[in-house]
This record gives C-alpha cells, structure tokens and sequence, in this order.
C-alpha cells in the first residue's frame, strides 16, 4: 500500500514537473509581446499595402513569412507608436520564411527562446501571438491539434486551435514556456472549415540561410540569364 | 495564407485570375459551347473540336471534376500539348450539370497540358493552364476550383486513393497574351526540363519577383557563418 501511495506520488511530481515551468498567459504575453512586432508593408509610392507579423528570433532579426512581404516596396516594424525600417535578408519562398533585419541601433527587442518543434505533442498547450487585423499584439490559446508530417516523417506544418486571422502571419506560436515552437502561417477557409491553422516549424530557421541562398543565386541566375538573351 | 498572398489553391498550383488579353477570346468560345449566343459578339469561325481519347500505347487515366459552379467552364487539352496548340475539349459543366464530372485517358509517359477556362454572367472570366507527365496505367485526378475571385486548376495521383498525392510533375502555364485560336496559348517553355524538375511546394505562394523591389541586389556572400 505503501509502495503504491509513493508511486502515485512519483507520478503525480513528474506530472508536475512537466507543467513547473508553464506560465500563467498573463505571465507569457509579459515575457514574449516585446518580441512580436507589427510589420506594416507599404507599395512604390510609400502608400500602406498590408500588414503582418514578426518575431524576434536573434539580436535586430525577425523571423516573418515571406508573404506578409509579397508586392512590398519596402516594410516597417511597428510597436506601441514606435516604428523602424527593416530590410529583407534571407528567402525561403517555398517555405514562406524570411529572415528580416533592423539595423537602427535603437531596437533592442528581446529575443525569443526556441524550442525544437522535432518534440512536440498533439495536445500540448499554445498560445499565439501575433496583430490580427492590424490589431496589435493578440493573445489566444489552444492545442496543438496535429503534427503535420510528410511521407519522410518530417514535420511540414503544426496545425492548432489556437485561432489565426489574416494579419497572424509571421506571428509566433509558443509554448507554455514561452518558447517559440512556429510561425503562423495559414488558415484553412473551405467552406464548414472551423479552426484548422497551421504554424512553420521552427526548426526550418536551421534551414533558412542555406535555402536562402540557393533560392536567390538560382534566381539572380536566371535574371543574369534573360537579361543577356 | 493569412494575409497579402492568399493561394486558395494547393501549393505551386496554377491558379489564376482574370487573364483580360483572354476574356475577349473566351466569352467566344464559352459561348459558342454554351449556346449563349445573345451575350456573345459575332460568332467566330471556329468549330470546336472534341478530344479524341487515346486508346493503344501506354495510357493512364484522368477523372475530371469541380466544384458546382453558377457559370460555364470548359476543360480541354490540345493537339498540340507543348505549346497549347490546337485546343480539344474534353468536357464542360454546361455537359453535367454545372459541375465538371468527366472520364478519359490520356497519353503516358508524354506531356499532357490541359486548360480550364471559366465564365459566369457579371464575373469576369478566368483561365488556367497546366502541364504534367502522366505514367502508364496511374489515375489522376484533376480538380478545378472556382470561387467569385478565381479559378484554380490541381493534378492528385489517386492511383491509391486512400493516399492521394499532388502531382510533382505538374507545373502551371503563362498564356500568350496575343493568342489568338490558330496560334499557341501557352508560352513556350522548357517543358521537359519543366517536367523533370522536382516540384516543390510553395506555401508562400509567391514568385521571387513578387518580392523583387526588398531582395538583396546580389546573393548574400558566403560569410563562412
């Protein structure tokens, strides 16, 4: 009896100690909105063109998808009135990751932690934060709903329920720690659809300067290529 | 997607808006097929020729759908797969009841372009061309969507229907603007190398060109990071 009140005990500890580090949502909009930043885009005559999200992945480095960019001009990040110019550095269209850089020495967002989106949890707790609609810094939660794999097992997308509008793009879909585990990125909008969005892996940002690379010389390439027919 | 780009479509799917170079051509020809002639100009001197299925050599077989649409869409392949050239229609919705359901086979292991064009009163019209290689005795399945702002044209392998796979040979074809019903539709393009190259998705759904006016002028160096 004994032995069995101290395994249940055993277990109960370990069950808690999976959730020690969770924080209360309250706690994890403190600890991650001064990394997630409003991009707003604007077309060749520096009129507003759309808007999106961007978190900030490394020092004066945001991580954002490469649509929130398409047709632009030129982008900004936004937060609380303040706003600075980034500047496009790394493609991965066909993944729909791009790397963007502040270089004014004034912003000095946070960075966020990442988490290994190789070990997550259909059923795991999330929030999303992002600018919904142009509405600066939104926080909504759910689970993950499904791991999203290709026929090689690889992680292709994290679907969840915590609810994207058009504007997430390029927000952040974190843990209950605060780690970034994706980049949200889609919705899907077939009709009798309900909450199905899905989140980039982070892992992917390994991957980014290297696809970015081949992506712009192939590129680059082939303008070289037509500009000399 | 979630906000500028919005490919409702598959990834790397052609999908397109209205083409307005085409609208006059195909109000014609949509016409001609639907009967609707009270809403067409002068008829044009073009007979519609049917698709003739293959029936020896390697084949594979194409099913043909969309979704209910209100409008007229047509769906054909040409005699001439390379270039669009030649157009043969295989179906149209005004044949089954405003939803394309149809059957054929087509030449394996050969280039098969097929071509989708859409009408419907006060819409405008839309077209979307694709090319793919079909492989002896698989099963594709073809599905074209429309919706109020576009039209989207999509290749599945379904050879195992219980694991239904986007055709990776499938790339989406730029039409002439200047086509006219004797000239090619599609622009020419290296269609083998077209076919040989691996698909990739593309969730982003953009063209690097789309992003021209942000993307570093040369490929970043190779800092040794």
């Amino acid at each position: 009896m004994n032995m069995r009140k101290l395994l249940s005990c055993l277990c109960l500890a370990l069950l808690c100690c999976g959730e020690a580090n969770a924080l209360e949502p309250d706690q994890l909009f403190k600890l991650i909105s001064p990394s997630v930043w409003l991009v707003r885009t604007f077309d060749a005559d520096g009129l507003p063109l759309g808007s999106g999200s961007a978190v900030v992945i490394r020092a004066h480095k945001l991580i954002t998808n490469c649509h929130v960019l398409g047709k632009a001009s030129s982008f900004s990040l936004v937060k609380e009135r303040v706003s600075y110019k980034g500047v496009l550095e790394e493609v991965d269209i066909e993944r729909d990751f791009c790397l963007i850089a502040v270089a004014d020495e004034r912003f000095d967002a946070p960075v966020v932690k990442l988490t290994d989106s190789d070990h997550l949890s259909v059923g795991q707790r999330v929030v999303t934060l992002g600018n919904p609609r142009a509405l600066e810094m939104t926080l909504s939660d759910g689970l993950i709903s499904r791991l999203q794999k290709n026929d090689e097992e690889q992680l292709e997308a994290i679907q969840t329920s915590a609810p994207f509008s058009p504007g997430s793009s390029g927000g952040g879909l974190f843990d209950m720690e605060g780690r970034l585990i994706g980049i949200t990125q889609r919705i899907s909008v077939s009709t009798g659809s309900q909450n199905l969005n899905f989140a980039l892996p982070i892992n992917w940002l390994r991957d980014l300067p290297a696809r970015s690379k081949a992506q712009l010389d192939e590129y680059h390439s082939a303008a070289k290529g037509g500009a000399a027919k | 997607m979630l906000d500028n780009a919005v490919p409702a479509s598959p990834p790397d799917v052609p999908s397109q808006e209205s083409d307005l170079a085409m609208k006059h051509k195909v109000l014609l020809f949509v016409g001609l097929l639907a009967g609707c002639a009270a809403r067409t100009p002068a008829p044009v001197p073009v007979t519609p020729i049917n698709y003739q299925a293959p029936d020896t050599g390697p084949l594979a077989t194409l099913q043909i759908r969309s979704n209910q649409v209100a409008g007229v869409g047509v769906f054909s392949s040409f005699a001439d797969q390379r270039v669009c050239k030649g157009t043969r229609v295989i179906t149209s919705t005004k044949a089954s009841q405003n939803q394309l359901k149809a059957s054929t086979a087509l030449r394996a292991d050969e280039p098969a372009s097929l071509w989708f064009t859409y009408v419907a009163p006060g819409n405008r019209p839309c077209n979307v061309a694709l090319t793919f290689k079909p492989l002896k005795d698989k099963n594709y399945l073809v599905f074209a969507a429309v919706s109020e702002l576009r039209c989207a044209l999509a290749v599945q392998d379904i050879s195992d229907p219980s694991n239904p796979k986007l055709e990776p040979t499938q790339f989406g074809r730029t039409f002439v603007a200047t086509a006219t019903w004797d000239s090619a539709l599609c622009v020419a393009a290296d269609v083998d190398a077209q076919l040989a190259k691996p698909r990739k998705p593309n969730l982003s759904g953009l063209k690097m060109d789309d992003l021209k006016a942000l993307l570093p002028t040369a490929p970043a160096a190779d800092s040794g990071k």
